[in-house]
């Protein structure tokens, strides 16, 4: 599924829906929630204010389908990508948790999209060589194929 | 003016292994494109549990496996009493298994809170060294597996308290001396504001058990591995230097009390016929505590510490299969004395 990014940083993904008003009729855009707060301040100091139509968080995360009720509950998140599906509701947690909004500054792990992709292909080997089932390993042997074929290729796709 | 100002560790040899039980660094991962443990499906689950193992032993052969799924919970518990897994392992059953090395200083949990839970466990106070065996460990799986990570957040894990470094520093530090002048309350409080938490024996939010304290970093994101280390390190002085400053007034103000309370504690140790695990855990209190004032002598206390650890109650049923209640309550007894008898000297 591609990811709607932010109209205005276009680094985050939008999870914020902002309509207005203007002369051509409403005019749609899709923020990140700093972004869209950043917005609406804009909005708020010019003459004409826009009207706002209606606000949209996302409450479950599309990828492994973990709302927003299961993370109050437990403060677990289900996968890597709440982080930003989820944003408005887990931001407040970690500032709360960590105690301030400063970016991480310890050990990385930067990697090419090639690196992650032979990381992967060696990670299915490895899967495909406890499978005993014939059909199960075929799905794994696709995947290895696909991966082989981009890595040959040199293709930045992932 | 106390004997005790806070210095480098090496100020500190002899009295250092009567305060500081233990070290321990804590790295939590997660693999991409995977959910985190409580949202895996079995397929994922048995992908990760192959690839890990893979990667883990490859790492280190000598490493055992331990699989819970097919565990008693009495294995379990031991291991859990050890401090080698946790609770959160134990409870995600069939998806969790650990990696163990010979010597017990290194386990790996798989699909605990997270898909990695890396550990490296000394019995001395070496927070710089223990970071770097562990790292060695993370660097190399590392190398081969493609981690959760972002620019931003760093080491993505299920829960937000673990976010950036993933990293917890913690030191378990026997601080009786404190706990009696009842200052220790306060410290927690300055502590938790330069981003320290102290809680009790096993971690979170449970009851401390004979004035041991475990001292860890609180902040994960935000800070740099080396300022978590420095910080758990200067903790850790600190809290030894005011423990055996404590000490010292203690004895000085209550000497003759204190004596008096572990000697009658050995006596009642080395003499009773049938002893309960409670009585057990009070009674070893004051004897690690006359240890630590100079009323007895020990060869080794690490030694001493094992064997409190070997007589914790899951390990202690493992090792002796008491035939019944009054039977455990005699061959604790017996063990007890025995092991006072031969490694615990009384200094008049």
């Amino acid at each position: 599924m591609a990811e709607k990014l932010c109209a205005y940083c276009k680094i985050n993904p939008a999870t914020n829906r902002y309509a207005k008003q203007t002369q051509e009729g409403t005019v749609t855009e899709y923020y990140c929630l700093a972004c869209y707060r950043k917005v609406r301040d804009l909005a708020e100091k010019t003459v004409e204010i826009p009207e706002e139509i209606e606000i949209e968080h996302l409450s479950k995360c599309p990828n492994c389908g973990c709302t927003i009720e299961q993370f109050k509950k437990t403060i677990l998140v289900g996968c890597e990508h709440c982080y930003k599906a989820l944003s408005w509701a887990i931001e407040p947690v970690i500032e709360r948790m960590q105690g301030s909004s400063k970016p991480h500054c310890g050990k990385e792990q930067i990697l090419t999209d090639k690196e992650r992709l032979t990381r992967r292909g060696n990670a299915i080997s490895v899967i495909l060589a406890k499978k005993t089932d014939r059909q199960e390993a075929e799905i794994y042997e696709e995947e290895l194929l696909r991966i082989q074929m981009l890595l040959s290729n040199d293709e930045e796709e992932v | 003016m106390s004997s005790y100002n806070k210095q480098t560790r090496e100020s500190f040899p002899q009295e250092l292994e009567y305060v500081i039980s233990s070290t321990r660094i804590r790295l939590a991962r997660n693999l991409d494109s995977y959910p985190f443990p409580a949202f895996l499906n079995e397929r994922q689950t048995s992908e990760i549990l192959t690839l890990l193992e893979h990667e883990l032993m490859e790492i280190n052969p000598a490493f055992k496996k331990y699989s819970l799924k097919n565990m008693s919970s009495e294995d379990a518990s031991v291991l859990k009493e050890k401090h080698l897994i946790s609770p959160a392992l134990v409870k995600n059953g069939a998806k969790a298994a650990v990696f163990i090395s010979p010597d017990e200083k290194f386990s790996v949990m798989v699909n605990e809170e997270d898909h990695l839970r890396e550990q490296y466990i000394s019995k001395d106070f070496e927070v710089f060294d223990a970071y770097e065996k562990i790292s060695t460990i993370d660097e190399c799986l590392s190398d081969a597996l493609n981690f959760a990570y972002d620019k931003r957040l760093g080491y993505l894990t299920a829960c937000p308290s673990n976010l950036g470094t993933g990293m917890r520093a913690s030191l378990m530090m026997f601080l009786p001396a404190l706990a009696k002048k009842n200052t220790l309350k306060s410290s927690f409080d300055v502590y938790r504001n330069q981003g320290l938490i102290i809680r009790g024996t096993f971690g979170e939010g449970s009851p401390s058990e004979g004035y041991t304290y475990q001292v860890s970093n609180e902040r994960t994101l935000g800070v740099s591995e080396e300022s978590i280390l420095e910080q758990v390190y200067e903790a850790g002085l600190t809290l030894m230097s005011a423990e055996l400053t404590a000490r010292e007034e203690l004895l000085k103000k209550d000497g003759l009390r204190l004596r008096d309370d572990c000697l009658r504690a050995y006596g009642t140790l080395t003499n009773c016929v049938l002893l309960s695990q409670e009585e057990m855990t009070e009674l070893l209190t004051k004897i690690r505590m006359g240890i630590a004032f100079g009323f007895f002598r020990t060869m080794s206390i690490e030694a001493f510490d094992n064997f409190i650890l070997e007589m914790q109650p899951k390990s202690f049923k493992k090792n002796n299969s008491p035939n019944s209640e009054e039977d455990g309550l005699r061959i604790r007894a017996r063990l007890v004395a025995n092991e006072l008898e031969k490694n615990v000297i009384r200094l008049d």
